[in-house]
């Protein structure tokens, strides 16, 4: 089909595009795309608290309430799994989706196709993460790390957990050569690489974490899988096989992937402070450098997530030593945002205060981390409930607060909406609140010696589990007024400006209108 | 990859209309190949070192990776240096495309050329250029409506040699 050449009345670009489903399935816009990841993401959260409820309604009082064992374990499995890749990490591919190409310049990303892909290999990754709990034998009560020998003996489900892992990393995998390619190669003209937004040097370092450690997770839970059918004995003791090397290969992507988490998080914090501090943000060749030292650094820990399994002294005190040294580059990030604050013009708008609560809470979880990387603290605070509270601290008030920040700061200019700032400000209150009733007493629990993946307990602990559940319910039902808030922003909240804040310094605010259009830069901008 | 650059060059050599679009590519080949060789490197080296501890079927992973990597930067980099220049020179219409290393040239008659739109009712618009039973797409590397800009921009040109 063809046309003597009349542009007049071209203009509308929407009208060239499919609608309704066809929209989504087909769609190579890296906004689509965007909005899918997140609203997948906030999905496989439902799901994920839904099951974190089911735990902590069965830890309300000693003795058993309304799960078996088996089904208990298998909760707390999938309630990792699919936190971990189905909504905190899916959740970040949005923002990346959205931001980079309109922060660097670009119209849309390096290999749209594959974006498509990478995000249509979730679903069913996220279906057979669910489906496992169903079928015969049961969930995989293993733990989200996926111990040998346990999966070696677990059910079905086992394989469909392994499926959907292989999926879910495919997936990352292409979404990281994606934002390589794109940020690497597809900038404006003038922008250098020291110019970019630091939420997409965040992605940069990302990216390469996930496609070294991708492999690794890949090959590990492949090995499992020949384990349980084709009669190797990777992992198996029986065999001759090490179920230590499985601990080993798999805490070698385990810790960088909780910076692979943690990173993009990093990154949206750092957008958002200078915003609402109406300051440059402080020191960020350090910022760029100390993300990547982290990045690093990460690689050269793992075991400090195995001192109870047996090792050398001298591999204790190295890995105890090495992760230390991560509160180094952790702590000039945390120096840098506390010095963008210092003196700055401060305004306390919902993404700020989400922002600070970050900033609080993880550094919070990352103190307890130190203390954990103390191997005779430790010995005593393995797999205790001190655990559980240290690593919510780092994925809940960590990286889940920067998504709920990062959300309500860049919706103005997503939808062309600006969200309900009180109810904003009583979602923060409510989440922070509860939050820190549901896992502050936590540390109270692993400190008493509360194991943790136990269904009943003993009656010392009834108290403190009480508090933790109350606050998991108030946590869970304030999610609810978080999605009432966006729900409501997208169909009836006041237009927005293309500046929404006036702080905001970065391409998307500065150069797209809000919202912007569907191809963000028809040519790239040029800058000074 | 569709993040392009246009330069109107100065046109030159008593060409009376002269447009190079360049591929908009922020990395040099050299770099992407350093780049890939780290990544690379780095992946094979921790894929051989848990080979050594027996768990080699970490390195079939490593290497579907890297090949999924290449790919993509040999996809980059091959693309990296694509241009097409239109310039009306002594009465002629000329087009250069370089595509992936390949370089063509054609011409055209600018009494006869007439400028199309293709696939206007789907997609981002294609702009061509058709003349004798020939056509050509040009503006490949602009998007959407700097594409149209660009037809718009040579329109003007076509009519006024039509005109005389």
């Amino acid at each position: 089909m063809s046309a003597v050449l009349d542009t007049h009345g071209q203009h509308d670009e929407h009208a060239h595009h499919p609608s309704g489903i066809m929209r989504w399935v087909t769609t190579t816009n890296h906004k689509d795309i965007g909005t899918m990841y997140l609203w997948f993401s906030f999905t496989m959260f439902i799901v994920g608290g839904i099951m974190a409820l089911v735990i902590r309604t069965e830890l309300f009082a000693p003795g058993m309430q309304i799960v078996d064992p088996d089904r208990f374990n298998a909760m707390t499995t999938y309630h990792g799994l699919i936190m971990v890749f189905g909504a905190i990490m899916p959740a970040f591919v949005g923002f990346a989706n959205w931001l980079i190409p309109m922060q660097i310049g670009a119209p849309d990303m390096a290999f749209p196709r594959m974006n498509n892909l990478s995000f249509w290999l979730l679903p069913p990754a996220a279906l057979l993460l669910i489906a496992a709990q169903f079928v015969p034998g049961g969930g995989a009560g293993v733990g989200w790390t996926m111990y040998a020998p346990l999966t070696v003996q677990a059910p079905m489900s086992m394989d469909l957990t392994i499926f959907a892992v292989h999926i879910l990393g495919m997936s990352s995998i292409m979404g990281s050569i994606n934002i390589i390619t794109t940020i690497f190669n597809m900038r404006a003209p003038g922008m250098g690489m020291m110019r970019i937004p630091l939420f997409c040097w965040t992605w940069v370092i990302t990216a390469f974490l996930l496609i070294a450690v991708m492999p690794v997770l890949a090959g590990a839970v492949t090995m499992t899988l020949t384990d349980r059918h084709f009669g190797t004995a990777f992992f198996n003791a029986a065999g001759g096989g090490d179920p230590v090397l499985y601990q080993h290969i798999f805490w070698f992507f385990g810790h960088p992937e909780v910076y692979i988490i943690a990173i993009p998080a990093f990154g949206v914090i750092s957008q958002i402070i200078p915003a609402f501090s109406r300051k440059p943000l402080f020191g960020y060749t350090s910022m760029v450098y100390a993300t990547a030292s982290i990045a690093v650094l990460s690689f050269l820990v793992w075991a400090h997530h195995m001192y109870t399994v047996g090792m050398p002294v001298e591999a204790q005190l190295y890995f105890m030593y090495a992760t230390v040294l991560i509160a180094v580059p952790t702590g000039v990030k945390v120096f840098n945002w506390v010095a963008t604050i210092w003196r700055g013009s401060l305004t306390f708008e919902t993404p700020m205060l989400f922002a600070l609560g970050f900033l609080f809470l993880f550094t919070m979880g990352g103190f307890t981390g130190l203390v954990l990387s103390i191997v005779p603290i430790d010995v005593q605070l393995h797999d205790t409930y001190y655990v559980v509270a240290h690593f919510h601290y780092v994925m809940v008030a960590g990286a889940l607060f920067s998504a709920f920040g990062g959300i309500y700061f860049w919706l103005p200019k997503w939808t062309g909406r600006m969200y309900n700032e009180t109810l904003g400000k009583w979602h923060f209150w409510l989440s922070f609140i509860f939050f820190n009733v549901t896992f502050f007493v936590q540390h109270f629990l692993g400190l008493a010696g509360m194991p943790r993946r136990i269904p009943d307990y003993s009656l010392q602990f009834a108290e403190f589990n009480v508090i933790s559940s109350i606050g998991a319910w108030g946590f869970g039902l304030a999610q609810i007024l978080f999605l009432y808030i966006v729900v409501s922003t997208i169909r009836s909240g006041k237009p927005a400006e293309q500046r929404q804040w006036e702080g905001a310094d970065s391409l998307e605010w500065t150069h797209l209108p809000s919202p912007p259009p569907y191809h963000s830069f028809e040519t790239p901008p040029v800058l000074r | 990859m569709t993040d392009e650059s246009r330069r109107d060059a100065i046109p030159s050599g008593g060409a009376e209309f002269r447009v190079e679009i360049k591929r908009n590519c922020s990395i040099s080949p050299r770099q992407l190949a350093l780049l890939l060789g780290a990544t690379a490197g780095t992946s094979f080296g921790i894929g051989v070192g848990f080979a050594a501890f027996g768990a080699w079927p970490i390195l079939p992973f490593v290497g579907l990776e890297t090949a999924a990597l290449v790919a993509a930067f040999c996809c980059v980099a091959r693309h990296a240096g694509d241009y097409e220049t239109i310039e009306i020179l002594q009465g002629t219409l000329k087009v250069e495309i370089r595509d992936a290393g390949t370089v063509r040239g054609y011409e055209f008659n600018p009494q006869w050329a007439r400028l199309i739109v293709l696939d206007a009712g789907r997609g981002a618009p294609r702009v061509a250029l058709r003349s004798h039973g020939r056509m050509l797409e040009i503006g490949r590397h602009l998007a959407g409506q700097a594409r149209l800009a660009l037809a718009e921009r040579l329109q003007v040109q076509l009519s006024s040699h039509r005109k005389g």
